[in-house]
């Protein structure tokens, strides 16, 4: 949703290092996060701050998985991948390695897949030897998710 | 066996129960008196402030305290309202506090307990830190504290929770051990 961003953001997970010279804590173990509607599960969890505000999360995890609630759409957003990085600025999600995305019940497979949480809109390009596979569902007039 | 030696035995047997008995006297009010020795420090300090310089001159930590009672056996001392400053070297100072201390022999390891808060005001290192723990064990000499406790992290906007501590002051690194929950945010 996009009175996500102004959610706190809550992680759980079996240990932490926080670097304040960095301005980077690293979360490992189990983790799970949640702001809002959306929710990250991971191995590792890489914290990004700036001036003391979250700016990026990465997670990987065999696989991370992500899921969202987009506004005004009827279905959640779910998307597994090796590694997904989570822009708290921009409101995207980049799932990277094997990235697989459903939206309702359309389904999009490739190397790297963008989901713009604001927008409601996905973005996936393939691998060197590799194609993109986007299964789009044909629309009933009730529904109003747009590719 | 005549009456006779009967009675030498019986004599025999009733001066080495007397020894015994003695002996054991004398040892415990040796040990008595050893006890009360260790209780009684060779020397005290009040509101004292103790500052260790480094190789080149610099101020490496500080101690100070309400009182201190030194211990000559264990080479210890107990601590009330400790104080310790770690300097860095760079970035701002850490501030130790607590309700008691006790420094260990050598003064290698200070170890403070109830209510143990270490602080370090924001800079241009980074945001305002504060730790939270019930007991923790200082290495000044190594900037590098630890415990086994539940520890809280707070800064602006950040709360994180954790059990078993590891900080490494001058790396400004710090490491929470288990059972790990954050809070981030809101952003402003």
């Amino acid at each position: 949703l996009s009175s996500d961003r102004e959610q706190p953001i809550h992680i759980r997970a079996a240990s932490v290092e926080i670097n304040e010279k960095t301005g980077v804590s690293v979360y490992t173990g189990d983790v799970n996060v949640t702001q809002g509607s959306m929710e990250l599960t991971a191995e590792e969890l890489i914290v990004h701050y700036r001036n003391g505000e979250v700016s990026r999360m990465e997670s990987k995890g065999q696989p991370a998985t992500f899921r969202q609630q987009p506004d005004g759409a009827l279905h959640e957003v779910r998307g597994e991948a090796l590694r997904i990085e989570y822009d708290a600025d921009a409101e995207k999600a980049y799932l990277v390695g094997q990235g697989h995305l459903w939206r309702g019940n359309d389904e999009f497979l490739g190397e790297r897949i963008v989901f713009d949480t604001l927008e409601n809109t996905v973005h996936a390009t393939s691998g060197d030897d590799d194609r993109v596979h986007a299964v789009i569902q044909p629309r009933k007039d009730t529904e109003n998710d747009s590719p | 066996m005549n009456r006779r030696v009967l009675l030498l035995i019986v004599s025999a047997l009733g001066a080495l129960l007397l020894s015994n008995w003695l002996s054991r006297q004398a040892e415990d009010e040796r040990e008595r008196r050893e006890q009360v020795h260790r209780q009684v420090p060779d020397y005290f300090l009040s509101d004292f402030t103790a500052t260790t310089m480094g190789p080149t001159g610099q101020p490496e930590y500080r101690l100070s305290a309400v009182r201190m009672d030194h211990f000559p056996d264990t080479d210890t001392a107990e601590l009330v309202q400790p104080r310790v400053v770690l300097y860095g070297e760079g970035e701002a100072n850490w501030h130790a506090r607590s309700d008691r201390g006790q420094v260990g022999p050598g003064s290698e390891v200070v170890y403070l307990s109830g209510n143990v808060e270490i602080h370090q005001p924001g800079g241009d290192g980074g945001p305002p830190r504060m730790l939270l723990t019930d007991h923790l064990r200082m290495y000044p000499q190594r900037d590098y504290a630890e415990t086994d406790a539940a520890v809280t992290i707070t800064g602006p906007q950040t709360q994180i929770n954790g059990v078993g501590m590891r900080a490494y002051f001058a790396q400004q690194r710090l490491e929470l051990l288990s059972e790990v929950t954050g809070t981030h945010g809101p952003r402003r």
